[in-house]
């Protein structure tokens, strides 16, 4: 059962590092990218063209800046190369609390129970704690 | 870096709860203003839209973000800035939840190995020695 937990920590480890669409615009705003509705069908016909899920570098006439597709808001978020670091900064701290969260999970699933009882660990014990 | 304003603000929410609730208050606190509708057109305007979600649209060629709560008879509005300062909140409000998950599964974890006295507890300790 431990075993099984652990493999499943480790399994989901890398996956860490891909955030969902809400904390995908969290980060986004939080590093300073701007949310820009399209609302012309030229604008809408750019952005279903892009990938979503993928922060891309794209050529602007004022010099590179990082887009990334909405297709749920049908709004571009839009970034320059400096809120684009802050991006990354802010992901990799993310991924490391993710990370904490992880090894405190494996933690808790490796404390040894049996000092409790012979049920401890095993389901009513456990799942009646107030945690 | 929290500011002794983000703490009061992230305190409070954790003392509330509720996960709209918090989004309301992280919402205010970030600077959006809260309408009430006072029209019957309004009132099914605000129904008609997505709710408890914070969507942009562009109005008079600018963006602002809306926030409709029609069980409650509001609608949130704020600007780019406003939603940016929103983010960051809502950042550092799930950061702080994540580390509090942490602290206390570590927490757990280690009253668990303490049950058998840690170790230099009676099983790890001088008998083995």
């Amino acid at each position: 059962m431990k075993q099984l937990s652990l493999i499943a920590a480790v399994c989901l480890l890398p996956l860490t590092g891909c955030s969902n669409l809400p904390e995908k615009r969290m980060e986004l705003a939080s590093a300073g990218f701007r949310t820009i509705p399209a609302t012309t069908p030229a604008q809408l016909a750019k952005l279903a063209a892009l990938k979503s899920s993928k922060v891309v570098p794209v050529n602007g006439k004022r010099g590179t800046v990082y887009v990334f597709a909405d297709h749920q808001h049908k709004a571009l978020i839009v970034g320059s190369p400096t809120q684009y670091q802050k991006y990354r900064a802010i992901k990799l701290h993310q991924q490391k609390i993710d990370e904490q969260l992880l090894d405190a999970q494996v933690n808790m699933d490796n404390a040894d129970w049996s000092a409790w009882g012979p049920d401890a660990g095993w389901g009513w014990s456990v799942a009646s704690d107030p945690m | 870096m929290k500011t002794p304003l983000t703490l009061l603000i992230l305190s409070s929410i954790l003392l509330t709860g509720c996960a709209s609730q918090s989004k309301v208050t992280l919402l205010s606190a970030a600077g959006f203003r809260t309408v009430v509708p006072n029209t019957p057109a309004q009132i099914s305007q605000l129904k008609s839209m997505p709710q408890r979600k914070v969507i942009p649209v562009v109005k008079k060629g600018k963006t602002v973000f809306l926030y409709a709560d029609a069980a409650n008879n509001s609608l949130l509005i704020g600007n780019q800035k406003q939603y940016q300062q929103f983010q960051q909140y809502n950042l550092q409000y799930k950061i702080q939840q994540d580390k509090e998950a942490a602290a206390a599964l570590n927490a757990d974890a280690n009253a668990e190995w303490g049950a058998w006295g840690g170790l230099d507890g009676p099983f790890w300790g001088p008998c083995f020695y």
